[in-house]
Formats: structure tokens, sequence, C-alpha cells
């Protein structure tokens, strides 16, 4: 199984333009976003980086249509999603984007084959059977085979992110959004997640755009952009 | 979505454990004590009916001469029926398939004699065979029968026609020595003139159980008649209690010196076609050119008694209901609130993976569907085992206006606990939407961060 990053295609699969996002704290209004022109390409693996309240975080949640900007554009795959409504951002994260969580963000009441399964459970286009085969394939792709039937509290930090990425993966995206994916993680596991990560990015040539300020990560990746002020820096 | 979310709900129970344990009882306790209060009021209702009904003699239908409910006391000759009347009623009501039985009533004052001690009274009068059938009506005999059973003796219809026998109520009995009823004894038998001053005077009198009834006849003479006491009753009404006579129609007609009176009586073999028989009713007997008023049972000029203790109960019962509404809504909304600010972060990763506000939602309300489910059968269970303890407990129920003679009896009726179990299930769901509600409205990104209100 081979690390290298698929070539890059020149298929954007994010275009972000003018992205302005500001937030009101109490009598102030703080810019996290100011008129943010960004694109990813379909199979890159990109980190985002950044200081604390650079708005690594809020790009990231831009890109997920799970916040949405004052102004600006944002387009997923060719989809304008700042037109959507709520059912059909609902849709498009289900079809076309994962999510993985600083703090993994598992049901605790759920195995971990049920977690990976929650988001197929909502997609009317995949059978029973394929669902099945999918989250076996997931689990097995992030090495979690042997604990499929346990519960997340009985699992480490490191195997949670790994369900998470397993989660993230079950549903085929395009795009797999990673907030801050080691934050909680130490450096041993900090590695393998990232490592994980690259390999799916090979195999499956699946994009994903993570946020991070790790430095010990930064010379994993293939592409690195640098967020400063809520802007994009050279 | 297949069987997951209830999967999903069904575990997310063992969670918060003790929260969900004491949203489960709240709800188990609003839907037993809807189950004991409907209990309560069903067993109300019925008995109020029934003695209404049955018990009081009124009928499901009364019919009086126009005016003659309010002026009857006031002028009984020009305010009672006369035999052309109640001929025309029993011509009228012939065919009415819906009529079980029916016949004449009166009631009036005196003066009752042990010969010795004169006190007043007040009488009703039917029929005493017509008497035996309205007692022994199945429902009655369910709802009443406790006050049916006559303090001592043997009960009017067990004579003959002709004998001149009458119930009294315990307090008159105990006042006039006429507490030990009895058979009337053969004529050639009968005690002579007691002497009131005499020693044994008070055991003469209790061993003679004939009586005299004075009234002003409605022929405006003094009449009198004798009558024998067979029996000492309850009428369970206070009112009444101290005064209170029965004796066969007839015989009241006689003391009277009337061939009239004081209203018709209509049974109808059910509860249900009341209105729709008053209508026909008053409709023939005005094509009859009958000047009469006809009443339905509950009318309120009719019964306000049965109207004013009922008013009374369901004015308890509502309060009740709402507090126990109130318990039940805050509860499960304080917990559920609770619940769903805690999985603020999960209901934002759920509503990133896909999940629409609507699932999210439907998947909190299957939870609390789910508790309220279990809290509704043990709340049940809780219902039964309260009825079990009342019932055999004997407890003595005093409506309002009544006296003792009553025991406390809830009895399940289907249509209240569908009513309860639907009205505390839908308070439960609506609680936990209005919780979930608004906590499913914040941005996911303020979820999933936990910087959601």
């Amino acid at each position: 199984m081979s690390n290298a990053a698929p070539a890059p295609s020149d298929q954007a699969i994010v275009v972000l333009s003018n992205l302005v996002k500001s937030y009101q704290l109490g009598q102030t209004v703080v810019p996290a976003l100011r008129g943010l022109n960004f694109r990813v390409n379909r199979g890159e693996f990109t980190a985002v980086i950044g200081a604390s309240g650079s708005g690594k975080s809020t790009l990231l949640n831009m890109i997920g249509c799970i916040d949405e900007p004052e102004s600006g554009s944002i387009q997923i795959d060719g989809i304008e999603v700042t037109k959507l409504d709520d059912n059909a951002k609902s849709q498009l994260r289900n079809r076309k984007i994962g999510f993985i969580f600083q703090s993994f963000n598992l049901i605790p009441v759920l195995s971990v084959e049920e977690n990976v399964e929650l988001p197929l459970l909502i997609n009317a286009d995949v059978t029973a059977a394929e669902r099945k085969e999918r989250v076996k394939q997931a689990i097995s792709d992030v090495a979690l085979g042997k604990f499929s039937k346990n519960l997340p509290d009985q699992l480490s930090g490191g195997q949670r992110q790994r369900v998470a990425i397993a989660r993230a993966l079950a549903g085929n995206p395009d795009l797999v959004l990673a907030d801050e994916p080691t934050a909680n993680l130490d450096s041993e596991n900090s590695h393998k997640i990232i490592d994980l990560m690259l390999q799916l990015n090979a195999q499956r040539h699946v994009t994903f755009l993570f946020s991070t300020h790790d430095e010990r990560l930064m010379d994993r990746v293939s592409k690195m952009v640098h967020i400063q002020d809520g802007v994009i820096r050279a | 979505m297949n069987s997951a979310p209830f999967k999903m709900s069904l575990r997310n129970l063992s969670r918060n454990k003790r929260r969900n344990v004491a949203t489960g009882f709240a709800i188990a306790l609003g839907f037993s004590s809807a189950l004991v209060l409907g209990g309560f009021m069903h067993q109300a209702e019925n008995r109020m009916r029934a003695f209404t009904i049955y018990g009081s003699r009124t009928g499901h239908i009364a019919i009086y001469k126009k005016d003659g409910l309010v002026s009857y006391e006031g002028n009984p000759k020009k305010y009672s029926l006369n035999p052309l009347d109640l001929a025309a009623l029993e011509r009228i009501t012939a065919g009415m398939s819906q009529i079980q039985m029916q016949g004449p009533e009166m009631v009036g004052q005196g003066l009752v004699s042990n010969g010795c001690q004169s006190t007043p009274f007040f009488a009703t009068a039917i029929d005493p065979q017509l008497d035996w059938k309205v007692q022994q009506h199945p429902y009655n005999l369910e709802w009443n029968g406790e006050l049916v059973n006559l303090a001592r003796g043997r009960e009017l219809w067990e004579y003959p026609d002709d004998a001149t026998v009458m119930a009294i109520s315990s307090p008159i009995a105990s006042f006039l020595h006429k507490d030990k009823p009895g058979d009337p004894p053969e004529p050639s038998a009968k005690v002579a003139a007691i002497d009131c001053q005499a020693a044994d005077a008070t055991d003469k009198l209790a061993a003679d159980l004939t009586v005299q009834l004075a009234a002003n006849a409605w022929n405006g003479r003094l009449s009198g008649i004798d009558a024998d006491v067979v029996a000492n009753m309850r009428t369970s009404n206070p009112l009444y209690e101290g005064g209170f006579v029965r004796l066969p129609f007839k015989h009241l007609q006689r003391l009277y010196e009337t061939k009239n009176a004081t209203s018709y009586s209509i049974w109808l073999k059910d509860n249900d076609h009341v209105p729709e028989t008053v209508a026909l009713i008053e409709a023939k007997t005005k094509a009859a050119g009958l000047n009469l008023d006809v009443y339905a049972w509950d009318d309120k000029r009719l019964s306000p008694y049965f109207n004013g203790t009922m008013q009374f109960c369901n004015m308890l019962a509502w309060f009740t209901a709402a507090i126990l509404a109130s318990i039940v809504i805050l509860s499960v909304f304080n917990s559920a609130t609770m619940t769903v600010i805690e999985r603020g972060s999960e209901i934002g990763m759920m509503r990133s993976l896909g999940f629409t506000r609507r699932r999210v939602r439907v998947l909190f309300v299957i939870e609390m569907t789910m508790i309220a489910a279990i809290s509704m059968a043990a709340g049940g269970l809780i219902g039964v085992v309260s009825f079990f303890f009342v019932n055999r407990a004997g407890i003595a129920l005093r409506l309002p206006g009544m006296v003792e003679g009553m025991t406390l009896r809830l009895a399940v009726n289907p249509q209240i606990v569908l009513l309860s179990a639907t009205l505390i299930f839908v308070l439960a769901i609506f609680a936990s939407l209005l919780a979930v509600w608004a906590v499913a409205k914040n941005g996911i990104a303020a979820l999933v961060s936990g910087s959601h209100r």
C-alpha cells in the first residue's frame, strides 16, 4: 500500500469566492473571514494551518455547509450551496461530504459498526446489503475489524478517531473535512491518523481537507494553505 | 429509515438513567392519577345518574302540568295532572318502543303521628309494582344498589295492592318509636288506644305499627288515613332525611282526596335517547292539545342537585387534571430540555452527517415515546393496584349533599382510560418536541462546538 498522494486533477471540488463571515460577541463584531478566495481540487490532500482564531474552523464549517456566510460564494462539486435550503444542504452533506471532528463525536450507545453505518441510514439510494458491505469495508480500511461490535468507550482515543474516519468514508464522499483531527491525540496516534488519512486519500482518491496547528504534521501533506486574519496568505 | 432509530432511542434510555426514571415516574404518576380521578368521576356520575333516574324515581323523562314543577306546591290542584292528562299520556307513549316503563307519581306534605307525637312529613308515592321494576333495574342495582336496601323491614311492593303500608325515614321512625317495622297485624289484633302518659307507652308505641297521616286535602278539607310502617329507609338526601315517607300512589291520592298526580315519569330502555324522546313527546303532547311541560332527567330545573353536584365534581376534576397535566408537561419539558442541550454536539454531528432537523426531532420524539409508553404501562399498573386497594378498603363516599350510605368504588371507564392515555402521551410528546425544536434550530457549527443555548 503506497502513501504517495495521487496527482491532483484540475477539476475543482471546492471553490470559495469573496467569502465573508463575522461573529457577534456581545457588543463586538469579530470578523472571521474577510473576502476569502480558495480552491481545492479533486483528490488533493490539503492542510489548512493558522493560529488559533485565524478562521480555520470557520472556513471548514463554510465548506461543510454547517455554517452560513454573510456574503460570497461556495461551490461544492459545482453546486452553489449558498442558494440551497436546509434540507438540500443536509442531502449534499450526506452524499458528498464526510466529517471528522476533533472530539470524535461518536454516539456512545452505538457500536463501532453502528456509528459507521449512521450516515448511510438516511441515504435512500443505498440498499441494506450495500450498506452492510460499505460499513464492513470502511471498518476494514481503518483496521478496526475486530472492534466492530465494541462501544466507543471501550476504545482508545486513536481508535475512536479511526471510527470517525470510517464513518466519514462510509458514505463514499467526494470530500472529507477534518477539523483538528489530531488535537486530542498524542504524537504517536496523531501520526497514525495522518498516515491513515494519507493512505485513504491514495486508495480511495478522496479529497481531504483538514485544519491543524500541529507543526509535526505539516511536512506530511502535499498541499498546505495558511490562513491569517480571515484571508489565505501566499 | 429502518429500525435503527428505535434501536438508538432504546439504547439512549440507558443514558441519564436517573433523569429518565424521574421523567417516567412523573408520567406514570400523572397517568395513574388520571385513571384514579377518572375512575372516581365515572362512578360519581353513574351513581348520581342512577340515583336521580331510578333512586329518586324521576325517570329519564318527567312530565308536569304547565309550570307545575315550580307552582305545584302552592296550588297542587291547579298544577297537577288530571285523569284526562294521565290517560292522554298513556295513549301518546303507548307505541313508543324506546320506553321501558312509566307511571304517575305524587308528592305531598302533612303530619304523621303515632297518636302521642306528631311530626311533619314529606311524602312521595308511586305504584309499588312499578317501583319494584324501577328499583330492581340492573343499572340502578349496579350503581345505586347500596341505597336500594332498606334500613329495616320489607319493601312496599312485597305487600298486597290494597294494604295501607308505608316506609318512613329512620329519623321519623326513631321519633315516633316505629323503628321495629314488621308485617301489618290482622285487623283483630290491632292495639287499642295508647295512654301516652303511661310508663309503658313507649313499648306499646313500638309494638304498634300504625301511624296516622293527616293533611289538607285538595278539596280544602282536613283529611287523614292510617298506615302501617313496614319499613325504615334511608333517603341519602339530608334535605329530606328528617321527614321523608313513602307510600303507595293510590293511598297518597286517598289522603289528598284526588285522582290527580303530581307528575308522570317515563323510564327509557337506555340512557342514550333522552333528548330525542323528550322532543317527540313534547311534539305529541302539543299536537294532542295538552298543556304540559316535558323535562329530561338532567334538566337543571328538574335535577338541580344532580347538576350542582356534577358541576362541582367536574370543576374539581378539571382543576386536578390541569395540575396533573402541568406536572407532566413541565417534568417532561425540563428533562427533555436538559437532555437535548447535553446532547447538542451529538445533534450537531448528526446534522453534519446529513440528518435533517425533522429527522433529529423524530429521534428524540421516538425516545420520549418509549419513555412515555413504558411509564404509562407502569402508571396503568399503579392505577389497577390503586383501584384494587381503594375498592377493597371500603372507604365511605360522601358526595356533596348526600348522607352516608355509599362506598367509594373506583370504576374503570375505557373511554376515560383512552382519553387519559392519549392526553398524557400527547403532552409528553409535545413537551419533548418543544424542547428539541429550539435546540435543533441552532446552527450546526454552534451545536458541534457546544456553543449552542
